[in-house]
């Protein structure tokens, strides 16, 4: 990645400017014409490197109060039929198998968002009768300390 | 906030085209003029609803080995746990959370060797005896989205 793509990595790591033409004025920025910097975005994007120009929300003034992240433990053959059902539903954005040990047995892991924490509760309840899961803990986000985007360069 | 707005919401989230006139793609998708769509989202940025708009990048495909750490700290250290955590580029997200593991924290750093340096520095410098480390083995979903528009409060996919 040469230093222009990382000086636009930069400035699209924060805020693109809300105008009619954000990508000629992130060219101006970077001494570059806006279909330079919409072919390396569209370069970065086909790398992988970047997913998409998007808005993230604020989600407790968004609504969505109820934040929870669940954690089941289950067999390896289970893992992967459970994950793609957790992964089905909208009230989970992340579900990912992580590690376990001895202390913390749980290896399915699901990042929840509702707008009433009952909503959450009646879904993982109705999720662990379904699939006979005995071990699960529901922990929920009781204060934030920190949220913030990564900052690559 | 209006329907308006929120579908405005919904659409941001799903993201900007990478191409010419962005906002005016969007803007016809949703029935106004670009005028518009610009000025409610610079009143919903102001108003908080939106955090951030810009890049939203693969934290792996840029370099680097994101993992989740969950550790017990006692309550009368939590703050300065927490402020520590906090100062940390690689940390991005760090939560109180309800259980004996009562603080998250994600941790993206280049290396594993940095991982385990910055753990084993936690650990020592609060002389904290749980704290645990949680890596990725394997991803089911990684999609972030607020629905704005739903009556509906979640879906259902049992």
């Amino acid at each position: 990645m040469d230093q222009v793509s990382k000086n636009l990595i930069r400035e699209i790591q924060g805020n693109l400017p809300i105008c009619e033409n954000p990508y000629k004025e992130l060219g101006n920025k970077l001494g570059i014409g806006e279909e330079e910097v919409i072919q390396r975005l569209t370069e970065l994007k086909k790398e992988g490197c970047l997913k998409r120009i998007a808005a993230i929300l604020r989600h407790n003034e968004s609504g969505y109060s109820a934040n929870a992240l669940v954690v089941f433990k289950t067999d390896n053959i289970l893992i992967e039929k459970l994950g793609k059902i957790l992964a089905k539903s909208s009230i989970v954005s992340h579900c990912y198998e992580r590690k376990s040990n001895e202390k913390w047995p749980y290896n399915l892991y699901a990042m929840t968002h509702a707008k009433d924490i009952n909503e959450t509760i009646e879904f993982i309840n109705d999720f662990v009768t379904i699939h006979g899961i005995q071990e699960y803990e529901i922990l929920n986000s009781q204060e934030e300390l920190k949220k913030a985007s990564m900052i690559y360069y | 906030m209006d329907e308006l707005d929120k579908k405005i919401l919904n659409q941001l989230q799903i993201g900007l085209p990478i191409e010419c006139d962005p906002y005016r793609k969007i803007a016809v998708k949703l029935g106004v003029k670009s005028e518009e769509l610009l000025e409610r989202i610079k009143q919903l940025s102001d108003e908080g609803y939106i955090r951030r708009l810009g890049g939203i990048f693969d934290v792996n495909k840029m370099g680097y080995k994101p993992t989740l750490v969950g550790l017990h700290v006692p309550e009368d250290i939590f703050m300065e746990v927490a402020n520590y955590v906090n100062k940390c580029k690689g940390v991005t997200h760090n939560y109180r959370r309800g259980n004996y593991l009562n603080m998250w924290f994600t941790l993206a750093l280049s290396t594993q060797k940095e991982k385990d340096e910055y753990i084993e520095k936690l650990k020592n410098k609060f002389q904290l005896k749980d704290v645990m480390e949680f890596p990725t083995l394997k991803y089911f979903k990684l999609r972030v989205f607020f629905d704005m528009e739903s009556e509906m409060n979640y879906g259902s996919s049992i």
